[in-house]
């Protein structure tokens, strides 16, 4: 049933994101974050005395229990706002990923995980994608772990850590709290995000203190879909944005005694980026409602190519109507357009993702 | 997207267009081709004995009285298959306008007949100085209100098929000195009335689909004003937001895609990352043009308002075709340029053949720069 409807659920939803977000927009602060001169962030805490971080958990546990679609859509405010913190890996790879994979010996975590008393960052995808697994063996009640985990996000945010081991073709995610590891080579990304990477030196953790689910190569590529797809949501939503400024901005400005907005060719390129966003938006919701369907991993790559190469294209042409403010650093829009960015050297390239929808052997 | 029932549908009708469309079918369909216009009737009497020409019309009428899902399918499909006989100015202009528009003597009558497959319809829009800038039409129409008719005098240019039409709905200036939008209406008439002489126009593909239609003190009864006498120009707007939609450029685009990436594999072509990747960005491109295409046509039934999404889905339809063939042509490099040779691919051959036919995607209907224009300061809120 063909259906572009947003129900009256989904739009509440939605204006309590923008009441609660809209005043905390402050590119000054944003632009010193990005300089690492403070910590302003805002998102995930805001999110939790929301009640949303429980919108994906079932609702014996206390959640809400609305649908991946619904998340996509809170995931576009996310981005429309600029929010920061660990929402995709606690949602996706922790939540989403425990019921479908031990509901029942996972209940406690997650409604831990659904009320901010845990809070979870993830390798999953980056593993997925780089097909870099951690080695694990088993020794008496001990786990042995053996490689390298890079780029891992908000782990100065969060108490435990998930990652993808391999033993053969065994495959498990192991729950290991942040104080058993030491992160290092902590790296600052253009908008002021930290990244860390992980060790294992043959580790040697005893069981009793991690928490251990063995999982399927398809498990792990649906968190890597999923996760994607909410990034893809988020990207949108910061397009969006900077669309909403670009637009402000050319109907105001005057130049050669009107507004620059009365000029065609300027009017052409609003069109053409307005256009670009709609039908990207329209995919990612398309997809995101649909991820029981045969052929879903490639819908979901078609989906990350035409992120990957509109969006983009849309801020620098932004950065190009708003004249020289937009190569400001005090007007902000660098910042919407670095976390585009950042987004788009995420989750795989265009080659990854051609082989994905075309591979040699088909 | 679509439910079982749909696709269902989608597999009966693809057996249906098996029995009529000869073996390897590709050729774009072009009715004014007396081998074509044979398939068209032909499948046009099928789908009516099944009462799918209009699926989604009132059962009253001939349809089927469901969703428009499969509207869409029936569009998306026949164009897939490259099928003659989905005669879209009837079918997907005019009729959902007197569904909207009409009155119930129009319904029964237009509507019934489309509906039976026996009827081709044209429009009558643009003129010679008139293409784009609609609102600038000159054809006349003078009436009288004794006898209850219109007297119809000018020309219209670009009617493409109104050599095989028997009904055209035509815009004109029924009130003299007004201006624009004003003074307008929106009719319907036959085209073997005494006083229509139709001149061919060949296209740039070589064929003459299109023509010159003069009019020339042709009497129309004013019961076939759809909506009121001289105020046709919301009405002539809004039918062209059903023309707008593209559904027909997502069916080629996917065939020329589709087709392309089976050459690419059978050659080998595939392991170059450059093509695969190229190719994976006409896909994505192409996804997300036929969801918009959908949204297009979803909306239009959701509500009266005027919406963007039909100047966007035109755009992005005809944009997207038109790319794809243009890197089939780079692929195919001089397999495409040279017809009639022996063992010919006919892929190869119907690419730039049919390329030349899509120049008109981005023009009729509104040019795509107009219709930037209508999103920007319509949809936008910018200045005019």
């Amino acid at each position: 049933m063909i259906d572009f409807n947003i129900n009256e659920s989904q739009k509440m939803i939605l204006e309590s994101l923008d009441n609660a977000f809209s005043d905390k927009v402050d590119f000054r602060k944003l632009n010193q974050k990005a300089e690492n001169l403070n910590e302003y962030r805002y998102g995930y805490e805001d999110v939790a005395k929301l009640g949303y971080l429980g919108m994906l958990t079932d609702e014996k546990f206390g959640g809400f229990g609305l649908d991946f679609f619904d998340f996509c859509l809170f995931m576009e405010k996310w981005g429309y706002y600029l929010c920061n913190g660990p929402i995709i890996n606690n949602l996706i790879s922790g939540i989403f990923n425990l019921q479908n994979i031990d509901k029942k010996n996972s209940s406690k975590l997650i409604e831990k995980l659904s009320s901010s008393k845990k809070i979870i960052t993830s390798s999953i995808s980056n593993q997925f994608e780089s097909k870099k697994f951690i080695n694990f063996q088993m020794k008496d009640n001990d786990f042995i772990l053996s490689g390298k985990i890079i780029n891992l996000e908000f782990f100065n945010d969060s108490t435990d850590t998930i990652i993808v081991g391999k033993n053969n073709s065994k495959i498990k995610l192991f729950i290991i709290p942040n104080n058993l590891l030491i992160p290092r080579n902590e790296k600052i990304s253009l908008i002021g995000d930290k990244v860390v990477e992980l060790v294992f030196n043959d580790y040697e953790v005893e069981k009793k203190h991690i928490i251990d689910f063995d999982v399927s190569e398809q498990i792990l590529e649906q968190i890597f879909n999923l996760s994607l797809l909410a990034q893809c949501s988020e990207s949108i939503g910061l397009s969006q944005k900077i669309f909403d400024k670009t637009i402000e901005y050319i109907s105001n400005r005057e130049a050669f005694g009107k507004k620059i907005g009365e000029f065609q060719s300027l009017q052409h390129k609003c069109s053409e980026i307005f256009i670009s966003i709609n039908e990207t938006r329209e995919l990612i919701r398309n997809t995101s409602k649909n991820i029981d369907i045969k052929g879903f991993s490639k819908k979901v790559s078609m989906t990350k190519i035409k992120c990957d190469t509109e969006l983009d294209k849309l801020s620098w042409l932004s950065h190009q109507l708003h004249g020289a403010i937009g190569f400001t650093w005090d007007y902000g829009l660098h910042l919407l357009t670095k976390k585009i960015l950042v987004n788009k050297s995420l989750g795989g390239d265009l080659e990854f993702h051609s082989k994905r929808l075309y591979p040699d052997d088909n | 997207m679509f439910s079982e029932e749909d696709l269902s549908f989608k597999k009966e009708l693809n057996s249906l267009l098996d029995n009529f469309l000869p073996n390897n079918w590709q050729n774009y369909p072009d009715e004014s081709l007396d081998s074509h216009w044979d398939i068209s009737n032909k499948i046009k009497n099928a789908l009516s004995k099944k009462k799918w020409i209009a699926p989604s019309w009132p059962k009253e009428y001939g349809g089927l009285g469901g969703d428009f899902s499969k509207s869409i399918i029936l569009s998306e499909t026949m164009a897939y298959r490259m099928a003659p006989g989905n005669d879209r100015f009837g079918v997907r202009m005019i009729g959902p306008t007197i569904l909207k528009y009409g009155s119930e003597y129009q319904k029964k009558k237009f509507l019934t007949e489309i509906t039976s497959g026996k009827s081709q319809w044209c429009q009558g829009y643009s003129e010679p100085n008139s293409g784009s800038d609609l609102a600038s039409i000159t054809t006349k129409g003078d009436y009288d209100e004794e006898s209850n008719t219109i007297t119809i005098n000018g020309s219209k240019i670009w009617t493409t098929l109104a050599h095989r039409a028997n009904r055209m709905f035509i815009l004109i200036r029924t009130q003299p000195d007004t201006k624009r939008h004003k003074g307008l209406s929106l009719l319907v008439l036959d085209m073997n009335d005494p006083g229509i002489k139709v001149n061919p126009i060949k296209n740039i593909s070589g064929k003459s689909s299109f023509n010159e239609v003069v009019f020339n003190d042709v009497k129309v009864s004013a019961d076939n004003v759809i909506g009121k006498l001289h105020d046709g120009w919301m009405i002539a707007l809004d039918l062209l937001n059903f023309e707008r939609s593209g559904i027909d450029y997502i069916g080629w685009a996917e065939r020329c895609l589709d087709d392309l990436v089976d050459y690419c594999y059978k050659n080998n072509l595939i392991e170059n990352p450059e093509i695969k990747n190229n190719l994976a960005i006409l896909r994505a491109n192409l996804e997300s043009a036929k969801i918009m295409t959908y949204k297009a046509l979803w909306i239009k039934e959701q509500s009266n308002e005027i919406h963007m999404e039909p100047s966007m889905s035109k755009i992005l339809a005809t944009e997207i075709n038109i790319d794809i063939h243009d890197y089939a042509f780079k692929l195919l490099k001089s397999e495409a340029i040279f017809l009639d040779t022996k063992n010919k691919d006919l892929f190869a051959e119907r690419i730039i053949k049919n390329r030349f036919f899509f120049v008109s995607g981005g023009i009729l209907g509104g040019t795509n720069e107009i219709q930037k224009n209508i999103i920007a300061q319509r949809g936008l809120g910018l200045p005019r």
